[in-house]
């Protein structure tokens, strides 16, 4: 009885700490550890220039049943992003690339999230707020505390083929540009206008 | 003569016009005491209307880095881009800072500031079609510009105010004017959120963002020439027609300006607490953002509350100085400066080593107390380094502040040379060390740091050299002559007691 009894008190913390670990989100989940499943294909072909707004692409992604690691219970959902090539990260510290999920910054364009089969495809219309830069496409599979298990992407590990452009609107309207030299001209002619008076009470 | 607070009321007869002050006024007509709540002409009315523009000439050159995540994607900009901008942003003012000042001794700080505000406002407003990192660099470069407009501030407040409460006006004015680049954090994702949510994409919704402050800057300006007023008893043109204000040389006003070596000390000091200001405005959203990783609207919110300190840190360091000069004269100005601004660059050093977020943000505040107060303190000394050449020093001053700024990030944060806390701790050293040259500073007729005046040496003596006799004696000095007269106060409470009467007996005393 006694023994029986330490048995579980034994058992007992080991039970919790593994609790905690598939409760815990505060677990970092790191890129590194995650098992190359889904393949997936993106429609732009290597190179393609896209126009936000305008242009549409198909991804279309399917899991791997050969490969390793691929525990398909846990799969519950897909998230399919843009991501930024190496090109488009040079230089600019808010698209770094971190080993750490959470601090992750690649993937900041999200074209769909849909529940998990073993093969999908969106068709998606490249959207207003996207920027002008070079991008593939990855896929995480998610679990159900939406934390990444697996993933897949349409370049290969270098992140160096199959990369396509995408060219962001302007933002810029001709009203803007009048509007602008409207009331830059309002400003030169007020300045103008105030030195003449100046002028005049002087002389008087 | 002056004693320790009576208000004088006279009114000194001129053919210019007997007027009527509200505000009790000095033998120059400048104000003795200062009603912040009053808009009462010409000497409160003045500092409102220099403040505002002031504010809003911040609130131009800042504009961008709280939009910058839009802009950067926009634009397709680097990280060497966007430094790159934040640098040309500071050092546009460097030089407009000096021209400012002379402008401001030629043609009175009324023009000069609307001037500068009228014609960087199409910066402004250009911003909303910029589409590189070329054109981007171009805007916040002439943009930055109207910085300069902080030399016209304080000199009008010089002009307008006696010394007992220059230091005050000096203090309140560039303060609530700093505050702009405070301010402006809060003011553009605002004024963003609400131009996306009435059906804008984002990427024209930020553009659309900056026709407000351009706007701000017309107004006011416009505000300034309409209703300002340059000296107490009007404006620079129509005095000097009417023979009442000698119309000065620029090469001689250059020359008692680059050789007072008190200038030169005052724009290095000034590199190292308005410059830091400076810099801190261009990264310190950035910094929290990267650093503990804070939503982008946090650190806006931590950026914005760095500058908003300058509603009272500015203007108490500008207190300070006028206190510490009823007790202990011009001496008690330099040490208040000193200490104050040592304070700033231990706790400069101690921001960069802090790990953990909340205590970042109080010392961070009181960082951003002790350095802006320095900022004010150090315009409560400008202007008595130079009677004749006031505008310059105040430009020469004002220069190295930016100097200072694009200095500091040229070192410390271009580039990854050194990682962003590493190079807030150096910049807190180099404080220290360009904080030194203060004990240099010596004043014949009031003392330095560690030395006292010399025996017979006189504020009108100090003042009078910067004319010939030639000068002299066609009367061209008699503004300084006032001026020294006005300054007794800063030899401390000592002198205080045995009235100093100047030699000539100039009759505009009862």
């Amino acid at each position: 009885m006694a023994a029986l009894l330490s048995c579980q008190v034994r058992v007992l913390p080991l039970l919790l700490l593994l609790l905690l670990c598939y409760l815990g989100p505060s677990a970092a989940v790191l890129f590194s550890s995650l098992p190359k499943t889904i393949i997936v294909t993106a429609s732009p072909s290597p190179g393609q220039v896209l126009y936000a707004g305008v242009d549409q692409m198909n991804v279309t992604w399917a899991i791997n049943q050969s490969l390793p690691g691929a525990t398909v219970s846990a799969y519950k959902k897909v998230k399919v992003s843009f991501c930024y090539a190496p090109a488009s990260q040079a230089d600019r510290g808010w698209r770094k690339t971190d080993d750490n999920l959470k601090k992750d910054k690649t993937c900041q364009f999200k074209i769909t999230t849909q529940p998990y089969a073993t093969a999908g495809s969106v068709a998606y219309t490249v959207e207003r707020s996207i920027p002008t830069a070079t991008f593939f496409v990855r896929a995480y599979v998610l679990d159900s505390e939406d934390a990444e298990v697996a993933y897949g992407q349409s370049t290969n590990a270098q992140k160096t083929t199959n990369l396509f452009d995408v060219v962001g609107i302007t933002g810029r309207h001709s009203s803007l540009g009048i509007a602008a030299a409207c009331f830059s001209a309002f400003s030169v002619v007020a300045l103008a206008f105030f030195f003449v008076v100046e002028k005049r009470k002087a002389k008087k | 003569m002056e004693d320790s607070g009576k208000p004088s009321l006279h009114v000194e007869s001129s053919a210019a016009e007997g007027s009527h002050f509200k505000l009790p006024v000095d033998s120059e007509q400048k104000a003795t005491e200062f009603w912040l709540f009053s808009f009462a002409k010409p000497h409160m009315r003045a500092f409102h209307l220099s403040w505002f523009s002031f504010f809003c000439c911040f609130v131009s050159t800042f504009a961008a880095p709280p939009l910058l995540p839009l802009i950067r994607d926009n634009l397709n900009l680097t990280t060497t881009d966007i430094g790159n901008a934040g640098i040309a942003s500071v050092s546009g003012a460097v030089f407009a800072r000096l021209a400012m000042g002379t402008a401001c001794d030629l043609i009175g700080p009324r023009l000069a500031s609307a001037s500068l505000t009228l014609l960087t406002a199409p910066a402004v407003y250009f911003t909303s079609v910029i589409n590189s990192a070329s054109s981007y660099l171009l805007v916040r470069f002439f943009t930055g510009f109207s910085l300069a407009s902080f030399v016209s501030t304080q000199f009008w407040m010089s002009s307008m105010f006696s010394p007992p409460v220059v230091g005050v006006a000096n203090g309140i004015a560039g303060g609530w004017g700093n505050l702009g680049g405070g301010a402006t954090q809060l003011i553009m994702p605002l004024v963003y959120d609400l131009i996306h949510h009435i059906g804008s994409t984002n990427f024209t919704a930020w553009r659309i963002a900056f026709f407000i402050p351009g706007f701000m800057q017309t107004i006011s300006a416009i505000a300034v020439i309409a209703l300002g007023q340059d000296l107490p008893n009007g404006n620079y043109r129509k005095l000097e027609k009417a023979g009442d204000k000698h119309k000065d040389s620029f090469r001689k006003v250059f020359y008692h300006a680059v050789t007072n070596y008190r200038g030169w000390i005052l724009a290095l000091t000034y590199g190292y607490c308005f410059g830091v200001e400076l810099t801190i405005d261009n990264i310190v959203a950035e910094y929290f953002y990267d650093k503990f990783n804070v939503n982008l609207r946090t650190a806006g919110i931590i950026a914005a509350s760095f500058g908003l300190a300058n509603i009272i840190s500015r203007p108490g360091g500008g207190l300070l100085s006028d206190w510490m000069s009823r007790r202990y004269g011009m001496r008690g100005r330099l040490w208040g400066l000193w200490v104050v601004q040592i304070v700033g660059g231990v706790l400069c050093i101690v921001l960069g080593r802090m790990n953990n977020l909340s205590a970042s943000i109080i010392v961070m505040v009181l960082f951003s107390f002790f350095v802006q107060a320095a900022c004010g303190l150090t315009f409560g000394v400008v202007p008595f380094v130079s009677r004749r050449s006031l505008g310059m020093i105040s430009g020469m001053t004002g220069g190295g502040g930016n100097v200072g700024a694009v200095i500091t990030q040229l070192i410390f944060f271009k580039g990854s040379k050194y990682s962003k806390e590493t190079g807030i701790t150096l910049m807190g050293v180099m404080i220290l060390c360009c904080t030194l040259p203060i004990t240099l500073i010596y004043f014949p007729q009031w003392g330095g740091l560690f030395c006292g005046p010399r025996p017979k040496a006189t504020a009108e003596d100090y003042y009078a050299a910067e004319w010939s006799e030639d000068e002299k004696e066609r009367g061209y000095h008699s503004a300084s002559v006032k001026f020294a007269e006005n300054s007794v106060r800063e030899g401390g409470r000592r002198r205080d007691s045995s009235p100093a009467v100047p030699a000539d007996d100039t009759p505009s005393h009862a």
